[in-house]
């Protein structure tokens, strides 16, 4: 099937997919590296117990406590990645948009922490998206980047999902006050996903001065004709 | 006897007190910071024999830590380490390799091993 003139490419699209997967391996590489030294601080406190001593049920309760956090973590964490990985299923289906922007909260979390940034619900309705869930996706993402680019330590950004008449508006709002500027590479690249998915974007400026940028799509009950360009 | 001063930096705080407790099983003096500017108070009050320290850190991330260790403690040795999945290609880009770095998850006795070599003649007590 050929792309639409002005789609974003397979290797955009790649990169996209790489750069979430590469996010989430270091998180769970944490996970793991938490989980692997404290059985080994386990195994540490063996020998002694073994030979007549005691280990406090305090430090116990503790280190059981590290394990069951890092383990409930790493599930939360594998369960968003799988349903990311399954947007791929199926270009022309539909979607639920808020379970959708909930995996990339979580999914994207470590480029937020990174940056001292806040990240945070806003509005949460449920609406059902049509088309390529995984180019949803990458729309969103593409939109927390721009904006996380322009922010800094302490700055807050909202994520919200709402129904607005007949469409479907997910809005990015940060408190960073971004000034108007020429689009750059990730804007043009966003603007290019929003087109194969029926959409467009658009930025203003927030109440206390901030950003906004907001993602209009066609809502499933549409009708809209699935995405034909993957 | 004469312990090794090690400081752990990782914004993963169950990580570095785990760290932190199998060290001192292991006869060292650990203590953990977890972010770069509570490090770098750390370090002020007194200079340690070696930082571990996380390379990708929210705010203050470990190469910069380090720069500014190493500017008040030269003699400060280094070890980084990482969740980074790889070792190659774009690890290189965010450090010059002056330092050794341990991707995560990495078994102790490594983490053992290189402080033992960077600070050879000043070898743990057993």
């Amino acid at each position: 099937v050929s792309e639409p003139v002005g789609a974003p490419s397979e290797r955009e699209g790649l990169a996209f997919f790489g750069a979430v997967a590469a996010s989430v391996t270091h998180e769970l590489n944490n996970v793991l590296s938490i989980v692997d030294q404290v059985s080994g601080l386990l195994g540490d406190l063996v020998p002694g117990a073994s030979a007549g001593g005691t280990i406090d049920p305090g430090r116990l309760a503790t280190l059981q406590g590290r394990i069951d956090r890092q383990v409930r973590k790493g599930i939360e964490i594998v369960r968003h990645l799988n349903n990311f990985a399954h947007s791929l299923d199926e270009p022309s289906g539909s979607f639920d948009a808020a379970d959708v922007l909930d995996d990339l909260m979580v999914l994207s979390g470590r480029f937020a922490e990174r940056g001292k940034v806040r990240l945070q619900r806003g509005d949460w309705e449920e609406w059902g998206g049509r088309g390529d869930a995984f180019r949803f996706h990458q729309a969103a993402f593409e939109a927390l980047r721009w904006i996380l680019a322009e922010s800094g330590e302490g700055d807050e950004i909202e994520i919200g999902v709402r129904r607005d008449g007949q469409a479907g508006v997910v809005s990015i709002s940060g408190t960073a006050q971004i000034p108007d500027q020429e689009p750059d590479e990730v804007l043009e690249r966003l603007a290019r996903v929003m087109r194969v998915l029926g959409g467009e974007h658009r930025i203003s400026r927030g109440a206390q001065g901030g950003t906004v940028l907001d993602l209009r799509f066609p809502t499933a009950s549409e009708g809209v004709p699935p995405n034909d360009g993957n | 006897m004469n312990e090794l001063r090690v400081l752990l930096v990782d914004d993963e705080e169950e990580l570095v007190a785990t760290l932190q407790e199998r060290l001192e099983i292991r006869g060292m003096r650990a203590e953990s910071a977890t972010s770069g500017d509570a490090a770098l108070r750390m370090v002020q009050r007194a200079p340690f024999d070696v930082i571990v320290v996380d390379l990708k850190m929210p705010g203050l991330d470990g190469t910069k830590i380090v720069g500014r260790i190493r500017e008040q403690h030269p003699e400060t040795q280094v070890i980084l380490i990482t969740g980074h999945g790889s070792s190659h290609g774009e690890l290189d880009d965010l450090t010059d390799r002056d330092y050794p770095i341990l991707l995560k998850p990495f078994p102790i006795q490594r983490l053992v091993e290189l402080i033992q070599e960077l600070t050879s003649g000043r070898r743990v007590e057993p």
